[in-house]
């Protein structure tokens, strides 16, 4: 019975023991590891449309739906060479997951009886996920009208307090999992790992030792590796992990001594090469990496005093935010030579108070959804600009904008200041 | 004295319950064949009698006209068929025929106070037939009048009404009308609806022309 006095204080440190070792803590010496959230047959009761086309060069475009999705399909078609099957699966619009649709596609000759034609089915486009960092909190839309809506601050996803979550930037993985940078600059600093935005307890998978707050993800679909860039010291960095990386303290992708003495964004294509922006140097904006770490090429220089905000890959282009002073416009560059493309090959303008297509605030990251077009958050903060700009190319083509400056739901307060 | 009396009204009970229904050759053109059951094949003439376990073949640009009962089944050309069953049982025509393979086109008649069950077999498909019109190759079936109960080797089916036309793909759930008319529109799109009067045999030639093919779907599990 003297012992109780012991007794009580020994449970209440395991409980602080056991909070602190959940999936959010940096600290815990157990590694979690994910299980990372793959493909699989959706549920019929979030599926809104199954829509198979078929068409060849010697036949028209033939479309057929299904009312439930199926692992198989038994039909007759027309003989012919070259015909394509693409497969569409459109998800409802209540459905919270971040998948708006499937897509599957093939090619094949169809010259007799028993073709088996296979379609690896992958994520067609995403809904939009928005890091709202001042509002210490991340948002799910359906689209640009605003359909959808979800929200969820740190203390919604379990962070012991609201600001320990400071959402920068955000990617998705091949199924539609959300990477998150976190830029909180203790131990809650990092890239997170959250299946869909109706989970909770985000999975901490890659920070540094000296747990300085994640800016900028890019997740390299190909070989399954997310990069994370921070600062430390005066000094940028860019480290990397497998998805399932364990320990998730990361490597050091590159020496960032060589040019780019601030890093602003960060990309991967679709062959696993790597793409950095920066800015406030001589030498260049953009610089291309094998995913071991080699330099393959860098931007030619655009004079000193620019800044890349951040960098994108849409088919099969490099798409870069320029934000310096009044120089405010989206560009578009060949991913091979870090060139400008064919003019073309810039869009919009800086405005005050901007209110007409093609006026832009002041550019910051693109957001990662992969809906075939380009979506970018405007932010002037001062001037009560808190918005995000969907374009479908450097045209300008299918202007759209959602958003205004505030807390509350369709508002957005990203960031008070330049990043 | 008795027990004979009750054996005649026994057997006068039962051809009445089982009466057999005639089935003939009505007419024939070109190489068309008869098989008894254990016989060997013989050439079929108009008037020539068949009866249950009997197979009729066609040759190329060949086709024979049958009436069963009050029914009549045209035999295209290059088919095979065996008559299984055709008897009267309790007010029903028991029709069924068992299509090995080629094509038929049926005219299901009824007559008064009997019911017909008219079936037809392949070996990937079974079409039930009440009062109508239709033309079935095992495969693919056409209805131009009435209803046909069409259904897969696993007995799941579809109800094909006058004007559709339907198809069976290997275990797959009978095609509806509008699923073949969409693949059809790829080489004619007039043929997306089809009106009664259309003449039908156009579209069996471009299901004719279809390749049946399997798309298998993979989620990556």
């Amino acid at each position: 019975m003297k012992n109780i006095k012991f007794l009580i204080p020994a449970i209440a440190i395991l409980i602080i023991v056991s909070l602190y070792g959940c999936n959010l803590t940096a600290t815990s010496t157990k590694m979690v590891t994910p299980e990372i959230r793959v493909m699989g047959l959706p549920d019929p009761s979030i599926v809104e449309s199954v829509t198979l086309k078929i068409y060849g060069p010697d036949m028209d475009t033939v479309e057929v739906s299904y009312s439930i999705v199926p692992s198989i399909i038994n039909m007759a078609i027309p003989e012919g060479d070259d015909v394509t099957f693409k497969l569409t699966v459109g998800m409802s619009a209540a459905y919270t997951g971040t998948v708006a649709s499937y897509k599957g596609s093939a090619t094949a000759d169809i010259s007799s009886d028993g073709t088996v034609v296979t379609l690896n089915m992958s994520i067609g486009k995403t809904r939009i996920v928005i890091p709202d960092a001042n509002n210490n909190r991340i948002v799910q839309i359906n689209d640009m009208s605003g359909d959808g809506w979800l929200a969820k601050t740190g203390t919604d996803l379990g962070f012991p307090v609201v600001s320990n979550f400071k959402p920068y930037d955000v990617d998705f993985d091949q199924y539609g999992n959300i990477y998150i940078a976190n830029n909180n600059s203790g131990i809650y600093g990092g890239i997170y790992y959250l299946s869909s935005l109706t989970n909770t307890m985000p999975i901490k998978i890659l920070w540094n030792l000296t747990n300085s707050g994640m800016k900028a993800v890019s997740v390299d679909k190909r070989n399954n590796r997310v990069y994370g860039i921070y600062s430390n010291g005066g000094t940028e960095y860019v480290i990397y992990n497998s998805l399932l990386g364990n320990p998730a303290y990361g490597s050091a992708f590159v020496d960032f001594n060589d040019g780019l003495t601030i890093i602003n964004g960060i990309t991967v294509d679709g062959d696993g090469d790597v793409y950095i922006c920066g800015g406030f140097n001589s030498d260049g904006w953009i610089k291309k990496y094998d995913s071991s770490g080699t330099l393959i090429i860098t931007s030619p220089s655009f004079g000193t005093g620019n800044s890349v905000s951040d960098i994108t890959i849409l088919n099969d282009e490099l798409y870069a935010t320029i934000r310096y002073g009044t120089k405010v416009e989206i560009e578009k560059f060949n991913p091979d030579t870090l060139e400008h493309s064919a003019v073309p090959f810039s869009y919009g303008a800086y405005s005050a108070s901007p209110s007409a297509p093609g006026e832009f605030g002041s550019l910051y990251n693109f957001l990662a959804t992969m809906n075939d077009k380009l979506t970018v958050i405007d932010n002037l903060y001062d001037s009560g600009v808190a918005r995000l700009i969907s374009i479908e190319d450097i045209l300008g083509t299918g202007w759209k904008t959602y958003g205004t400056l505030g807390t509350n739901a369709g508002q957005f307060e990203f960031f008070d200041s330049g990043i | 004295m008795k027990k004979y009396i009750f054996t005649v009204i026994l057997l006068a009970l039962t051809s009445f319950l089982f009466a057999d229904i005639t089935a003939l050759v009505k007419d024939v053109s070109g190489k068309v064949e008869i098989m008894a059951p254990g016989g060997r094949w013989k050439k079929a003439t108009a008037g020539m009698k068949i009866e249950e376990g009997y197979f009729i073949s066609t040759g190329f640009r060949s086709e024979a006209v049958l009436e069963l009962g009050p029914s009549q089944v045209v035999v295209k050309q290059l088919t095979r068929m065996e008559l299984e069953e055709l008897i009267e049982k309790e007010g029903t025509v028991n029709t069924s025929l068992n299509l090995r393979v080629g094509k038929i086109k049926a005219e299901v008649r009824t007559t008064a106070g009997l019911r017909q069950n008219f079936r037809l077999t392949s070996p990937v498909s079974t079409a039930a037939v009440r009062g109508t019109s239709f033309e079935y190759d095992g495969v693919n079936l056409t209805v131009t009048e009435g209803t046909v109960v069409f259904t897969n080797i696993l007995g799941q089916g579809r109800s094909v009404q006058a004007g559709e036309i339907s198809k069976i793909l290997g275990a797959g759930l009978p095609q509806s009308s509008e699923e073949i008319s969409a693949l059809l529109a790829s080489t004619n799109p007039s043929t997306l609806t089809i009106p009664q009067d259309f003449d039908i045999s156009n579209i069996l030639d471009a299901l004719n022309n279809l390749a049946n093919i399997t798309i298998i779907l993979n989620w990556g599990e």
